[in-house]
């Protein structure tokens, strides 16, 4: 275990590592990043301090660790756009993003699994045609669709809910909805088909052979034992919502991480946007090592893979 | 004693013992008949769509902004499905549309589907420390979050059709790598390839002959696979107003457009998004199908 812990976390240093020099590399790509840095509107004398200091024409490893030791330690230099340092204006977003992943992933679980579950149990009755509505709507819509079509039919004909912003718990119901929607259609569809291939197990067959009642061989013994599936899902759901909020952090005007990606592009403001990009990857790295990790615990095999 | 032949009604039955309206309904259930209609429907959009609408898809008639559909009051059949709010004909660049997203789904996976498969192959064929730097490239394409490198490459180089084919190829590729690299490992245990070395057949000809035709049932499922969530990929960043740069007739880029206007004017963001899911739901039913008919291993991706 102690020798899987070491190896994973070593690979997640390394994607980190990889993520940075993606940034870097990308700054430099165009040619001369002044710019990206630094306002067009600011004075010459302000100019040539900042090129004097980031050493535009030493080699690029020095210009590297010019750029990444402060980094490391938060600051990115100062925002484009708003007269403050870059990292305040990011780790200000992260709540909000975090508030809305935890509603939608606790959405599509709560949608997914007892409906795959159901839709295997039942096959044939509304429950599967309920899954395979699902599967294929949140599988083939582009988030960004569902999203406006929500607001045309809750906010705009029904007047039920907002159409925009974060506020009270009625703002959460869209964007959860759209976010987590992908993820319910995966979850609907490993569940079903995990149930399914239990439903068929040897072991079940015998619980029944046994004499178990019904209920109980489905839900304790087969249900309890496809549960595997859908939470090995766990981790590719979170990283997919890293794609997803930035679109429907943008659809429904959502102050987050996401709506803050966006805007920095549009502004061209890249000490805000190489910030994002590298907190994301944190994130990303860290939930797909605690992922990892729980797998292992969850199932040894893994560990010596 | 002679039986005499019994003559029974039967009910009127063709070659598979079956009525016809239930071998219908067998086809429909057993081959992907709807998802090849929309297929062949885009498809067709976007081979004869400048013949088939008469209105430009990037100039619009300033006195016929935002008409409704014609089933709307107000609405007229000279524009079917109404007009945006620059009075551009929707239907017209909704078939200008399929041509671009069908065009730079082609490209991206002739493209990615090339690179992926060549560098699976040597990845696979070859072992060693190649293939260890191959997988661990695609392991770190894979660990960062693809959308905001997107993001970060547009405010260095900005939006253009070309920065958004190589950031789509970029995101596709390694998918290719990694499943051609397990077939190809497969397949190199085999005995025939151990005879095309023995009798001297270049490496490239063992790649060529042998290998390739080999990993390409596994290279079409897989691109069949990828293509609906390539064009989702697509019209999202085109939504974001990162992809394709307007004016240009985007599906993605027209939800975007009629966003604003959804209060009033619904059927601006309503018919491109129904496009981009009707594609994308019959791409993914044909690619699931290619799959359990060409490569029912690949179930679990």
């Amino acid at each position: 275990m102690k020798r899987f812990l070491a190896k994973r976390l070593i690979a997640s240093t390394v994607i980190m590592w990889f993520a940075t020099v993606l940034v870097f590399s990308l700054s430099r790509a165009a040619g001369d990043p002044t710019y990206l840095f630094i306002s067009e509107y600011t004075t010459d004398e302000v100019i040539a301090e900042w090129r004097k200091e980031f050493g535009l024409d030493r080699p690029y490893p020095i210009q590297y660790i010019t750029w990444l030791w402060p980094a490391i330690r938060g600051d990115f230099g100062a925002s484009l756009n708003e007269a403050r340092p870059a990292f305040d204006v990011v780790i200000q977003k992260v709540p909000a993003t975090l508030q809305l992943a935890a509603v939608s992933f606790a959405f599509a679980i709560a949608v997914g699994i007892p409906i795959g579950a159901l839709s295997a149990v039942r096959r044939g009755s509304w429950w599967d045609l309920i899954g395979r509505v699902i599967a294929l709507i949140g599988q083939a819509t582009p988030n960004f669709w569902m999203g406006i079509m929500l607001v045309l039919l809750f906010s705009v004909q029904f007047e039920l809910l907002p159409t925009s912003g974060r506020g009270g718990v009625d703002h959460y119901v869209l964007p959860a909805i759209t976010l987590g929607s992908g993820s319910a259609a995966g979850l609907v569809r490993l569940t079903r088909s995990a149930m399914l291939e239990m439903l068929d197990s040897e072991f079940v067959k015998f619980a029944r052979a046994k004499g178990v009642s019904g209920e109980t061989v489905v839900w304790k013994h087969a249900f309890r034992n496809s549960l595997i599936v859908p939470i090995t899902y766990a981790g590719l759901i979170l990283a997919g919502f890293t794609t997803g909020t930035v679109v429907v952090e943008t659809v429904f005007g959502w102050p987050g991480l996401g709506r803050l990606a966006v805007t920095a592009t549009n502004d061209n403001d890249f000490p805000v946007m190489s910030a994002t990009v590298l907190l994301f990857t944190l994130m990303y790295i860290i939930v797909n090592f605690v992922v990892d990790v729980s797998y292992a615990i969850i199932d040894p095999r893994i560990r010596r893979a | 004693m002679t039986t005499a032949p019994i003559e029974v009604e039967l009910p009127r039955l063709n070659g598979n013992g079956r009525s016809v309206p239930s071998q219908v309904w067998y086809v429909i259930r057993r081959y992907p008949v709807l998802p090849a209609v929309v297929l062949v429907a885009v498809a067709f959009a976007a081979v004869f769509g400048p013949l088939l609408t008469t209105y430009d898809p990037q100039f619009g008639d300033l006195s016929a902004q935002v008409t409704p559909p014609f089933w709307n009051e107000g609405g007229s059949t000279a524009h079917l499905l109404g007009t945006d709010a620059l009075g551009r004909d929707i239907v017209a660049r909704l078939l200008y549309g399929a041509r671009l997203s069908l065009t730079i789904a082609g490209i991206v996976l002739v493209t990615g589907g090339a690179t992926g498969t060549l560098l699976g192959m040597i990845a696979g064929y070859f072992s060693g420390w190649i293939d260890e730097a191959i997988m661990r490239f695609v392991d770190l394409t894979l660990g960062v979050p693809f959308i905001l490198v997107a993001l970060v490459a547009v405010i260095v180089f900005g939006a253009s059709l070309e920065l958004i084919i190589i950031l789509l190829v970029i995101f596709s590729w390694s998918g290719f790598a990694r499943q051609v690299r397990a077939e190809t490992i497969r397949l190199k245990e085999m005995d025939y390839i151990a005879y095309a070395i023995l009798s001297g057949a270049s490496t490239i000809r063992i790649f060529g002959r042998h290998i390739l035709p080999g990993v390409f049932n596994t290279v079409l499922v897989i691109a069949t696979l990828q293509v609906g969530s390539l064009i989702i990929a697509e019209s999202s960043l085109s939504f974001l107003g990162v992809g394709i740069p307007a004016p240009r007739p985007a599906w993605g880029v027209m939800v975007a457009d009629g966003r604003n206007f959804v209060s009033i004017a619904y059927w601006i963001a309503l018919f491109p998004g129904l496009a981009i899911f009707l594609l994308s739901y019959a791409l993914n039913f044909i690619g699931d199908w290619t799959r359990d008919r060409l490569d029912p291993r690949l179930r679990q991706i």
